[in-house]
């Protein structure tokens, strides 16, 4: 549609009406037999001039406040339009920046109304999934963008990522494409992005039509709509790259589809088909045994648990956001999101018991873990046999059959007894693991088999499986290996019987026979195993000898087919150096507020120096290199590197324009990694600024709520609120404060600094000490306690140093008055009298922490060791603290898990804010145990006390120093 | 899915298509097939060990190609090359159930220009994908180690491949080399370094690198220490696990007195490179240089170069971008072709940073 009709018409709206419904109508009607299309009001055919002549018409009308009932069409065109090319979050900001008056004349709901119109008269597409039941108006005109130019990067990255998984089916069925896709985009940086994923149907809809449009009439998007979004996308070359070799395998996927049917491709020499799923065991660890000074060690190896998340999706925010612990692996739990790396290699102190889950998410709910536990486990029984590849190194063997000639080794939670004198007692570090080593003999004679099966071993067929050409991922050199998607395995298979038949099948399919006897004198046979989706499949060779006396053998490979991994620019732990994040996609408020944590990896005192940028769409706001540090920079490295960013002048103005941070480093021998965090898009969001030196908060408002309910909390007097209003889309507020908004369902809070013109300005800031109302001794006070600190501690926080350190005030009164509602008020003066000396005074605390015996002798060994936990790291700390308390838990008979409980305990005394978020589950009845039994709260109190006052770091986020929790 | 039955020649054509390269071109005995089938699988094995690596790729082979000494000699000397060349990373291992010691890394993806146009590809992504796409691939020619796109293949070879996430290398750091120094002075400082560590005691499968053997034959210059061995030597240490470690040390009567580990440099430097500049350095003190061979037919515009001696990581990335490495002629530990106009300023380079001497082929 490249002329129209409006000019004939005094008001070019309803010129643009007329033309409009014209043209969607009959779009409608195209593709009204296709019940997977709907129309895209993007789809409006407009040139760029008739676009530009559109808009003007639109902001014509709306600045004169009326829209005539017969000419909503072009507002609707419009609203995609302005849904195409918006940029970060701020919808109806945009909105009114291209139509000045919009807010003042009209009500959101009526843009909806207009949608809804549009889509029951021209059959056109409704917004889908969990983001639309939060942004209910938005979710219209974004959807009718069909993609955002600022979110179209990622649509073509994830389609380059996903691009071997691609099926026939899948791009004849854009439902199942788009939640395929879906799946695999939680991953993204782009909070945006992953919202944009939630609608399935739109989602499949638009790949379907990036993959297969070009050149052809798409199905699913009008072919001048989705030329101009290839335009667009075009701009970033490597975005245009990853479209183009995803859109080559999608043409070379659906042209097999269609060959598939005329028959088998390639040789002619046989062909064995599947018949049915593959078995799935995509998540269980690799296991290993290591040799080291001491003996060998147990290791297991991470498996890509991304296949549980996408298969569950309630798994992936446990998996994403909480620690996870490794039974028997020393040290504190892999930090949160650590346990999506797949590859990482734990040695295990302790092997795991019968009942025990390897992997157990903290805090995470039942089902959970459960799954979990399913998914992802040793393999069964009391022993396991490790082939030893290497001097020094073994990999277990799943079937436990073993070769004459071979050296093992087997681990077994009870002793052998065997006379054969090719087994020898070894060294095992791994606590609940006895170790032999096995040197098989070359001949395996009855005398050998029976010693080998009293010993619960097996003797692996006269039948040999191995990978030929391509090195696998994986091969545990007997019966198992394991291939990336896309790729054809090529196996050789071998023996040295002499043979009448040999045949094959795969994944239970009626067995068909191959030649074993043309191809080499060492009967052999080479077999490519083609299409193979992901999982494990199972490869059967049955073999009959020549001989009709002797058995027919049997063999079997394990062959797994699984996701490529390691596609974060943050590098890999197969390259030099990596970066890691905590949660494992974290967004820029949680790397500011210092909620997540950054750890970079690679060889020891190798300097580097990572450069900060804060970007707001594509313009870099402002960058800095950090100072220069070592590998490996550990999390409290990271924090002390990155506040020198945060304290720079430069950096506290622009932060809170920024809607994104990439963190680079780039090392003239090692590479570049980079890691992208983005704003999350929420449907409030507060930007915390200054006009003249005058604080003010804006209100960014996605909801279908023009009407939000505003409150303010003084600094003075947290958790005492009052309403307040909004002057136009900002508040000012000198006094400084939380201010917090509600719309529906939607809240947001943020921190308002105090307005500071003058010295006396900032003293009396600094001086005003918080003081917070509490009630009953109750555990929903308690809880109502922990809330409200929740709530200071997740406000947005501008780049200003004083609303820091009034937040970090706010947060240390509430825990106060929370130690003083728990713990009494004669341990509310010890804590008021100990903290008037320097040094702290640790007796004067434990003098209060209880009067019985056994709480005297609690409180003596703390004050006795409350320096040396101090000098331990927090996990460290929570589990002596756990030890330290083992008496006065049995005493009080304490049915909860103990070290859950001590953390409990250090995490209410020091940070009740990060503790609900912490405790997942409801704490009620951790509550009822701390009211119930006081000492153990000051006990906690005592500890973090002191602990903060030995402690000489610098962090400001946090209310008592050294007490930074994962 | 299904099962196909193959001959030897289809499943090897097969393998080498999915390494990216011409199955008419070449085979499982071309060294460019067996550096991308190094390549591969170092990105799904490390961190590991040169001899891990060479084991899978062996094991891989059997039944596509005959598996002797040379194939593994060929493995190991492309392994050395691809360190060199920026393929692979050799670091000691920085996580602990990795191990203890040196281990293998995937060197970052990254290009060379060189002044010709020609680009140099560097770098192995992990999970077997590929540095470029398939595409792209067509241009790139692969001759042994080396993997560059021809220079006029595509247009703005730079942007190209930054779009595909390569970083751009600079001849500078490409370049980068030890500064010159005279030799003795280099041997000086080494065993002023030497002198300054506590006695050693007994060191456990020690080999030495004997300066008194003929230059040419790098090989046959190792041995177990003997009685009458005293003095400075380039050495190397077996440990419990993993490759023996590069050192230098003091003997007296063929009993160790002092030792140094290698690298002593600050940075990522390898042992070896610097045990094999010391040596150089070693040699050239006693009179006896290290033997570069040169052919150049007459009128010819390209000259073959033979070095007897391994060349440090620094000075093979030089040769590798001005020269073609070629399979390695008799007596040669490497070879390459180069431009007869190229000849004499990366001689005279090679004569000043690593004192050799240079005699025409015989």
């Amino acid at each position: 549609m490249t002329s129209g009709t409006a000019g004939a018409d005094p008001d070019p709206l309803r010129g643009f009406h007329v033309e409009l419904d014209e043209h969607f109508r009959a779009l409608g009607e195209s593709v009204r037999s296709n019940a997977l299309r709907p129309v895209f009001a993007l789809e409006h055919g407009l040139s760029e001039q008739r676009r530009a002549e559109l808009r003007h018409a639109v902001a014509t009308r709306v600045r004169l406040g009326s829209i005539p009932k017969d000419a909503w069409l072009p507002v609707v065109a419009f609203a995609a339009e302005i849904g195409y090319g918006y940029v970060g979050d701020e919808y109806w900001d945009s909105f009114e920046a291209a139509a000045p008056g919009w807010h003042r004349h009209f009500d959101r709901g009526q843009l909806r109304t207009w949608f809804e119109k549009f889509a029951s008269e021209y059959g056109g597409a409704r917004p889908g999934g969990a983001w639309a039941e939060w942004f209910t108006i938005i979710a219209w005109p974004i959807t009718h963008a069909v993609l955002p130019t600022d979110l179209q990067v990622h649509l073509a990255r994830l389609l380059y990522d996903y691009r071997h998984h691609l099926t026939a089916g899948m791009l004849a069925a854009p439902d199942l494409l788009g939640e395929s896709l879906a799946m695999r985009a939680s991953d993204s940086s782009s909070s945006r992005f992953r919202k944009f994923t939630e609608n399935t149907t739109l989602l499949g809809q638009v790949a379907a039509a990036l993959l297969l449009g070009e050149g052809t009439e798409s199905a699913f998007l009008l072919p001048a709509t989705l030329d101009r979004v290839v335009e667009d996308l075009a701009r970033e070359r490597q975005a245009l790259r990853w479209l183009t070799e995803a859109k080559a395998r999608a043409k070379s996927v659906r042209l097999r589809g269609l060959s598939r049917s005329t028959g088998p491709r390639g040789s002619t020499m046989g062909r064995v088909e599947s018949a049915g799923a593959p078995v799935d065991r995509l998540s269980d660890p690799r296991c290993y045994v290591r040799k080291g000074d001491d003996g060998w060690s147990a290791i297991i190896e991470l498996p890509d648990l991304s296949v549980l998340a996408t298969r569950f999706q309630m798994m992936r925010p446990e998996l994403q956001r909480r620690r996870c612990v490794v039974a028997g692996a020393a040290g504190a739990p892999l930090a949160r999101g650590r346990v999506l790396l797949p590859g990482q290699r734990l040695r295990l102190d302790r092997w795991p018991n019968y009942s025990e889950a390897l992997l157990k998410i903290e805090n995470a709910p039942a089902a959970a873990n459960e799954l979990l536990a399913d998914y992802c486990r040793l393999s069964a029984g009391s022993l396991w046999l490790f082939r030893i590849t290497e001097p020094g190194l073994g990999v277990e063997v799943r079937g436990r059959a073993v070769r004459a000639g071979h050296e093992y080794l087997v681990c077994s939670r009870h002793e052998l007894e065997t006379a054969a004198d090719w087994v020898h007692r070894a060294d095992m570090t791994t606590s609940g693991l006895r170790a032999y080593s096995l040197v098989i003999p070359d001949v395996i004679g009855p005398e050998t088999s029976a010693a080998l099966g009293e010993l619960g071993l097996g003797v692996a067929t006269d039948i040999t499986f191995e990978p030929v050409g391509l090195v696998p991922a994986l091969w545990d050199g007997e019966g198992a290996a394991e291939w990336v998607i896309g790729e054809e395995p090529l196996i050789s298979i071998t023996t040295t019987k002499a043979l009448r038949a040999c045949f094959l099948s795969i994944d239970g399919s009626s067995p068909e026979p191959i030649d074993l006897l043309a191809h080499s004198p060492q009967h052999q046979a080479l077999v490519c195993l083609t299409d193979l989706g992901s999982g494990t499949h199972e490869l059967h060779a049955t073999l009959v000898p020549l001989d009709e006396d002797e058995p027919v053998i049997e063999g079997r490979l394990d062959v797994t087919i699984r996701n490529p991994r390691d596609r974060a620019t943050s590098g890999s732990y197969r390259s030099a150096f990596f970066m890691l994040s905590s949660p494992a996609v974290p967004s820029l408020s949680e790397i500011w507020d210092d909620r997540a944590s950054i750890e970079i990896f690679g060889p020891a005192g190798i300097p580097v120096r990572p450069k900060v940028t804060l970007r707001n769409s594509d313009s870099v706001l402002v960058s800095h290199h950090l100072p220069r540090t070592e590998l490996p920079v550990l999390a409290g490295e990271w924090r002390r590197v990155f506040e020198t960013f945060q304290r720079q002048h430069e950096v506290r103005q622009r932060f809170d324009d920024a809607d994104s941070m990439t963190i680079d480093i780039a090392h003239d021998d090692l590479g570049c990694i980079s890691l992208r965090a983005e704003r999350e898009f929420t449907p409030l969001r507060w930007i915390i600024g200054r006009n003249r030196n005058v604080p003010y908060a804006r209100l960014i408002n996605n909801t279908a709520y023009e009407e939000v309910t505003l409150h303010i909390q003084d600094f003075a007097t947290p958790g005492t609120t009052q309403q307040c209003t909004i002057n136009g889309d900002r508040v000012e507020y000198p006094a400084g404060g939380l201010i917090s908004a509600t719309a529906g369902r939607s809240s947001a809070a943020g921190i308002i600094p105090p307005q500071v013109d003058t010295l006396d300005d900032l003293r009396r800031s600094t001086r005003e000490h918080p003081r917070v109302h509490v009630n009953a001794r109750e555990p929903s006070e308690v809880i109502r306690l922990c809330r409200l600190s929740q709530q200071w501690m997740t406000a947005t926080v501008p780049g200003d140093i004083i609303a820091r350190q009034r937040q970090v005030a706010v947060l240390r009164e509430v825990a106060d008055r929370l130690s003083a509602l728990v713990g009494g008020q004669s341990w509310a003066r010890a804590e008021i009298d100990a903290t008037r000396t320097r040094p702290l005074s640790a007796r004067r605390l434990a003098a209060a922490v209880g009067n019985q015996p056994d709480q005297r002798a609690l409180a003596e060994v703390l004050e006795r060791r409350a320096a040396d936990l101090a000098a331990l790291s927090v996990d460290k700390r929570v589990a002596d603290f756990a030890s330290l308390c083992s008496q006065t838990f049995r005493w009080l008979r304490v049915e909860l898990d103990r070290d859950w409980v001590s953390e409990f305990l250090l995490r209410l005394a020091s940070d009740p804010g990060g503790l609900l978020a912490w405790c997942g589950n409801d704490p009620t009845e951790a509550v009822g145990l701390v009211l119930q039994a006081p000492v153990l709260l000051r006990a906690a109190r005592l500890v973090v006390l002191v602990t903060a006052d030995l402690t000489a770091e610098t962090d400001v986020a946090t209310p008592y120093r050294g007490w930074t929790w994962e | 899915m299904g099962v196909i039955q193959l001959d030897h020649a289809a499943a090897t054509a097969v393998a080498i298509e999915a390494l990216g390269l011409d199955p008419q071109a070449v085979d499982f005995d071309a060294p460019e097939a067996l550096a991308a089938t190094l390549r591969r699988t170092a990105s799904f094995m490390c961190p590991t060990t040169t001899g891990r690596l060479i084991r899978a790729v062996v094991d891989s082979l059997a039944g596509l190609r005959v598996i002797d000494a040379d194939l593994r000699e060929t493995l190991d000397e492309l392994v050395a090359s691809l360190i060199a060349y920026g393929d692979l990373l050799e670091l000691e291992a920085y996580a602990e159930a990795s191990g203890t010691g040196s281990r293998l890394y995937l060197g970052p993806p990254a290009f060379v220009a060189r002044e010709s146009g020609t680009v140099l590809l560097v770098g192995i992504r992990p999970e077997g994908e590929p540095l470029v796409s398939e595409e792209l691939g067509a241009f790139v020619s692969n001759e042994r180690h080396i993997r560059a796109l021809p220079a006029g293949a595509v247009d703005d070879p730079a942007g190209v491949l930054a779009s595909y996430g390569l970083t751009q290398t600079t001849l500078e750091h490409w370049h980068r080399a030890p500064a010159m120094c005279q030799p003795e002075v280099l041997v000086r400082g080494y065993q002023n370094r030497l002198d300054q560590q506590r006695s050693s005691g007994s060191v456990d499968g020690l080999t030495v690198l004997d300066g008194e053997q003929d230059v040419s034959y790098y090989r046959g210059r190792w041995r177990s220490p003997k009685h009458r061995d005293s003095g400075f030597y380039v050495a190397r240490r077996a440990r419990a696990f993993g490759a023996p470690l590069w050192c230098v040390v003091d003997l007296a009567e063929g009993e160790p007195v002092r030792l140094l580990d290698l690298p002593i440099l600050q940075g990522l430097n390898r042992g070896c490179d610097e045990a094999w500049r010391l040596q150089a350095a070693i040699d050239a003190d006693r009179g006896a240089p290290q033997i570069i061979r040169t052919d150049t037919p007459s009128g010819a515009d390209v000259s073959v170069v033979d070095f007897t001696a391994p060349l440090p990581s620094w000075l093979q990335r030089r040769w590798d971008l001005v020269a073609t490495p070629l399979v390695r002629r008799r007596g040669a530990l490497l070879s390459y072709r180069i431009p007869t106009v190229e000849l004499d300023e990366e001689l005279a380079f090679v004569k000043e940073r690593m004192w050799a001497a240079v005699e025409p082929t015989r």
